[in-house]
């Protein structure tokens, strides 16, 4: 077990995306001959209760290091209960998953979705446990969703000095990336986000910067003027504020779970899932997990938050690399990509539900 | 007099299910009770007998506990260790007593058995407001000792075979977890449970402020729990326990 815990370089604390995703690795564990029958009503009855663990291996492929392995942590934390009534509960989900990985000798883990609200709430105490290092994933994220806009604007020719962008939850910590990175590089930004008072600073901020701005709390009213929108939030999205956008609106749905999934936008065109890398070496999870549990239309994609801890692996590099809100700067996403790059881990091409720009499997 | 005020102090839809959830611990620290003392019977090692007849002894004074504040609030359970799921545990016990499998028998009473218990008795302990929710909270604590007693034992018996306990404890579970799972099924999947006086209590739960779907999930919780600080690995635990019925 000693070695077992050795050899393992990274973790990556996550929660299911949905419970459709949960119940198709659910029925994957059911045993041959066992007629009991497990519905989702039942799976949901208990599912919140299973304490944090590991539940499989993975093995991941530097570009010039080989073969590097770590360990998937599930949370247990419903998809349907990522709402502020389940806040203390999930809380303590995500400190027993760190602590875990602390126990397990683990250098460097990921916070994925909603788990790095523990260090995005300035939790200095969770930076670190023991020798275990905890970093939310926020910089290689941001760092994929900006180079995924550029690569989208490219693709379907919308210059992106002449765009007005809107950042869905911009006073975030990676909202505020996003903004950080596109000032001055688009005609216009629209900011919208939950906290009035954080966004009007935000504005005032920008403004004495000399960046053209706009903000809203109310999506609805940001949503015609856009020509990209980036979306990082899911609270402030309600069912018709999708309703009066233009096709031709370069969408990047960047959340975990997916935020933009309103009827008038989800089968938008021009949607892409953004924030996620490629594993250009491969990734293989224990038992073929991988097939049931993260499928994407390359099996090499996978998300940014959780891909930063197997980048700091790979680079040897175990430290709290993203870690409270607001501080991302230029140069950790700049860094975050050079050591990601190194190793072979890429931005992902352009996919929705379905791989949009096909050109990248020549590379693969 | 005092008894008189405390009988009233229980509302009347509240009677019938706390009458049931006492019947449920009693009968379930008689079988406690029984089982610590055919285990003192089947092996040879003093040291363990005495501390088994010692087990015993607890679960016998927290059987009375329960009987005599039953007693008190004038409540008539119905303790009953034939009835179906309690006998099924009960023969569950005594086939690893009979062969003398002394860490079987450990898993079963001191993580299985007594992680329902403190659980089950914490929930309730919660729930109730009065003299009988005291008790029940005050045993959780006591048998919650019993489940910290065990684990070093069971943590050395791991580390002496790894995958011979794995597969030890896998067994263990497959036999007693199965009637508990079916125990705090939704509906009785084997039928009345020949513990509650009329229906299944399981229906008015609500009224004593109780969900039997948190009851089952925290009870689920500390036994996942229990076996992680064991050190069982926990990729198969979740397996084990995603392949239990109800």
């Amino acid at each position: 077990m000693g070695n077992e815990s050795a050899r393992i370089k990274f973790a990556l604390i996550g929660h299911g995306e949905s419970w459709e995703n949960i119940m198709q690795y659910i029925q994957t564990m059911r045993l041959p001959g066992n007629t009991y029958d497990l519905t989702l009503e039942k799976v949901k009855d208990i599912f919140s209760y299973i304490p944090p663990r590991k539940i499989f291996g993975i093995e991941v492929s530097s570009a010039i290091n080989g073969k590097m392995h770590g360990v998937y942590i599930e949370t247990f934390i419903a998809p349907d209960e990522l709402d502020i009534a389940h806040l203390r509960k999930n809380m303590n989900k995500v400190k027993q998953a760190c602590a875990l990985c602390a126990k397990l000798k683990i250098p460097v883990v990921s916070l994925g979705g909603f788990s790095s609200i523990v260090l995005e709430a300035g939790n200095e105490s969770f930076t670190k446990i023991e020798d275990t290092f905890f970093t939310t994933g926020n910089s290689l994220t941001a760092a994929f969703i900006t180079k995924g806009v550029e690569n989208a604007c490219a693709y379907w020719q919308q210059p992106l000095s002449e765009s007005k962008l809107l950042i869905i939850g911009s006073t975030g910590d990676i909202g505020t990336a996003c903004t950080l990175y596109f000032s001055g590089k688009v005609s216009k930004l629209l900011l919208c986000a939950r906290q009035a008072v954080a966004l009007q600073k935000q504005s005032n901020t920008l403004t004495a910067n000399g960046v053209a701005n706009s903000c809203s709390i109310h999506l609805k009213e940001l949503v015609a003027e856009a020509d990209i929108i980036i979306c990082v939030a899911s609270s402030i999205i309600n069912e018709n504020d999708f309703e009066n956008i233009n096709e031709k609106v370069i969408v990047c749905d960047a959340g975990y779970p997916k935020n933009i999934q309103a009827a008038h936008i989800k089968n938008h065109e021009r949607l892409f899932y953004g924030g996620m890398g490629n594993v250009t070496g491969g990734y293989k999870f224990e038992n073929n997990l991988e097939t049931v549990f993260y499928k994407f239309p390359l099996q090499t994609i996978g998300h940014g938050c959780l891909l930063e801890a197997v980048v700091l692996a790979m680079n040897n590099k175990f430290c709290s690399f993203s870690n409270g809100k607001g501080k991302i700067t230029l140069k950790a996403l700049k860094d975050i990509l050079e050591m990601a790059d190194k190793h072979g881990v890429k931005i992902a091409p352009l996919f929705n539900k379905n791989l949009i720009d096909e050109r990248v499997t020549e590379h693969i | 007099m005092i008894q008189e005020t405390l009988t009233e102090i229980i509302p009347a839809e509240q009677e019938s299910v706390i009458t049931d959830l006492l019947g449920q611990a009693i009968t379930g620290e008689l079988i406690g009770m029984s089982n610590f003392a055919s285990l003192a019977e089947s092996i040879d090692d003093i040291h363990e007998k005495l501390e088994c007849v010692e087990h015993a002894n607890c679960e016998r004074g927290h059987a009375e506990g329960f009987m005599d504040i039953a007693k008190k609030f004038k409540l008539k359970p119905v303790i009953n260790m034939k009835g179906y799921y309690w006998n099924a545990v009960r023969e569950c016990f005594l086939k690893y007593a009979k062969a003398k499998d002394f860490i079987g028998c450990l898993i079963i009473q001191e993580v299985i058995l007594e992680c329902f218990a403190v659980s089950m008795y914490h929930d309730v302990g919660k729930a109730l407001d009065n003299e009988i929710g005291k008790l029940f909270s005050a045993i959780s604590l006591e048998e919650k000792e019993h489940i910290e007693h065990s684990i070093d034992l069971l943590q050395n018996e791991l580390h002496k075979d790894y995958e011979g306990f794995v597969n030890k404890v896998e067994r263990i579970h497959n036999d007693c977890m199965t009637i508990m799972g079916e125990w705090t099924a939704e509906v009785d999947l084997r039928g009345h449970c020949g513990v509650c006086h009329g229906d299944c209590m399981k229906e008015s739960l609500h009224c004593a402020h109780l969900d039997l779907k948190a009851i089952r999930g925290n009870a689920l919780n500390l036994y996942m729990s229990t076996l992680d600080r064991i050190g069982l690995p926990q990729e198969k635990t979740l397996l084990w326990v995603m392949n239990l019925p109800g």
